[in-house]
């Protein structure tokens, strides 16, 4: 493996532009208190609407906050909703796909018809649902995305899970006497994963789009908290200022972008069809 | 006999996941944290509590849950979805009016994302690793990654405000009155009527919502059409076909396309299922007067009775369109049906 992540490095560019983009925007969120020239929320009405200069790299905001300062600490919420949700949902679903998975049947079909009736609704207006029901915060909108996120997971893992059963270790492990619990535990699940992992390199960046949206559509974090999609939105309303809202959405972009092509590149390095020569 | 067995037991499945996907709206709505009543009746009515009895049993709300459960069902089953808070007309005669707007928008998206996703994917498994290919997938992953509501913004600025080149919001331009309906897309109602130039005028409205909603599509279709003619061009057969001397071209035409493509008909499908959900950004930053619009305004007024109506049409939409494309995909590919 470790070998091999080098050679990708090498041969795909875009993987190594990806792991770059995303990596910085990482950085930058974690160190936004070192980095960030002016306070995230400090108002400056008598400085407001600006365009970009060198005393404010990304202009500033209608309140005449530092938009480069708001950007950069927004990767705080943004990158950790998408982290946690993705590894929330992953694991409900992982271990969700690989019980039905394994156990087959009757209780298969139930379980894979319920996470269908999820997935019949489009996520974004189920996540508006929810989060409309249970009232919109951070956490919530949070909870909204893991109930629209995990079934996509619980269906890979169940197809993965339908081949690797059949392997002989899963058997042999079996006939040394090992419970359910532990051969899933211990056998199935580890051997099934990698589907798994790259689905959520790029379902990283997927989320973060899922959580600015609901937070453009004043459905996440109150104001005057940094967010991406707020950022945007407080942008509507001066639209001939294109900064306002130009960055925070650029932010956003880039960080799905680069989530997207980790994932893609993984999938390249895991799927030998794929580097068949035509 | 097999292909009409198969129809029929996909359309019993379609039943049975309809009334699964009310019975989880009706539970969702049984989440609401407070009582419908203080949400519905205004503070004066609150304090006189035969209002509020009268409210209660006019919407069978005075009722256990499963009774509850029985009478949603059986309004459901008459086409009553009951009346929106905010508009107060019956939901599905507001859903009516705005339906054809949105699939009229989705249906423009649809087509330009396959067309361009097609026509990028095959350019990029046939010049494989080329720089043509780093260039298309580059466009494919801008698609999936770009947040809509920001990209039509940036459109809006540039093609309508800066260049002025494209309409910007709005279905028709403020010179034109909307055509008489007869099917509720303009373009098509306008042509009705004899005037082209209203028709123009309609698809020249639909370009800029148009390209933003169908960019993450295209960036799907892009993938799928890249990956799976990539897939088949290793085949076997594809093989034999090169060895009896036949050209690139006319092996890619004539063999492997038509194989390729079978998996991005459940993509375009998929696609258009989200198309129709997807369209809340759009056509709340478009004003666009179509279902995505409407969901919105009424989360925002928590009009529960004109969010359940617009949950179910969306799910009944994405069910039936994935219905079709599977007794499509049943009769394209014999295979399916037997599995």
């Amino acid at each position: 493996m470790k070998y091999s992540i080098k050679k990708i490095f090498k041969s795909n560019a875009l993987f190594t532009i990806g792991v770059i983009i995303c990596l910085l925007w990482i950085v930058l969120a974690i160190l936004a208190p070192v980095i960030a020239p002016y306070d995230p929320i400090a108002q400056d009405i008598t400085a407001r609407l600006q365009a970009p200069s060198a005393a404010h790299w990304f202009g500033t905001d209608n309140f005449g906050r530092d938009i480069f300062s708001r950007v950069i600490y927004g990767g705080r919420y943004s990158i950790l909703a998408g982290f946690l949700t993705v590894i929330i949902a992953g694991a409900i679903g992982t271990f969700y796909g690989a019980i039905a998975g394994y156990v087959g049947g009757v209780v298969d079909n139930v379980m894979m018809r319920i996470s269908e009736m999820i997935l019949s609704f489009p996520s974004l207006i189920l996540a508006m649902i929810i989060n409309a029901v249970m009232g919109s915060n951070l956490f919530n909108t949070m909870f909204a995305l893991i109930i629209v996120a995990w079934p996509t997971y619980a269906r890979l893992m169940r197809s993965v899970v339908l081949s690797v059963k059949e392997n002989e270790y899963v058997t042999a492990s079996k006939a040394l006497g090992a419970g359910s619990f532990r051969v899933l535990l211990r056998e199935i699940i580890p051997n099934s994963i990698n589907s798994v992992l790259i689905m959520a390199t790029t379902d990283i960046g997927n989320q973060i789009l899922m959580f600015s949206t609901l937070s453009f559509l004043g459905l996440g974090s109150a104001p005057p908290t940094p967010e991406w999609g707020m950022m945007v939105s407080d942008g509507v309303d001066y639209f001939n200022k294109i900064w306002v809202a130009g960055f925070p959405g650029l932010a956003i972009f880039t960080m799905a972008m680069g989530s997207n092509f980790i994932g893609d590149g993984l999938r390249d390095l895991l799927d030998p069809r794929l580097r068949k020569q035509f | 006999m097999d292909t009409l067995k198969f129809i029929g037991r996909r359309l019993i499945y379609l039943v049975v996941m309809l009334f699964g996907v009310a019975t989880l709206v009706f539970i969702l709505t049984k989440m609401v944290p407070g009582d419908p009543v203080t949400a519905n009746l205004s503070q004066r009515a609150l304090n006189d509590p035969e209002i509020v009895a009268a409210y209660r049993a006019k919407h069978g709300l005075d009722q256990p849950v499963i009774i509850q459960y029985f009478l949603y069902i059986r309004n459901l089953l008459q086409f009553d979805l009951g009346t929106s808070i905010r508009t107060n007309t019956p939901v599905l005669q507001d859903l009516q009016r705005c339906f054809p707007a949105t699939v009229e928008l989705a249906l423009f998206a649809i087509i330009v994302a396959a067309v361009l996703g097609i026509l990028f994917g095959v350019i990029s498994a046939t010049h494989r690793n080329s720089a043509g290919d780093q260039v298309v997938r580059a466009v494919s992953v801008t698609g999936v990654s770009i947040p809509s509501f920001w990209f039509a913004l940036i459109v809006l600025y540039f093609f309508y405000y800066k260049l002025k080149i494209l309409p910007g919001p709005g279905r028709l331009s403020k010179q034109f009155a909307a055509p008489q309906t007869v099917t509720g897309l303009f373009i098509i109602d306008s042509l009705l009527e004899g005037d082209p130039a209203k028709a123009l005028d309609a698809l020249s409205h639909l370009i800029l919502p148009g390209f933003v909603l169908a960019a993450f599509t295209m960036g799907l279709i892009t993938r799928t059409t890249r990956s799976n003619l990539l897939d088949v061009l290793s085949a076997d057969y594809i093989r034999t076909a090169r060895a009896k001397g036949l050209s690139r071209g006319a092996l890619i035409r004539k063999h492997a396309l038509g194989n390729a493509l079978i998996p991005v008909l459940t993509v375009i499908g998929l696609g258009l299922g989200n198309l129709l959900g997807g369209m809340v950004l759009v056509e709340t930053i478009f004003s666009w007067p179509g279902v995505g619009q409407y969901a919105y305004q009424s989360v925002l007024s928590n009009d529960y009775p004109a969010i359940i109506g617009v949950a179910l049409l969306i799910a009944l939409n994405y069910m039936v369109i994935n219905t079709v494309v599977d007794i499509l995909y049943g009769v394209i590919d014999p295979r399916v049906r037997y599995s």
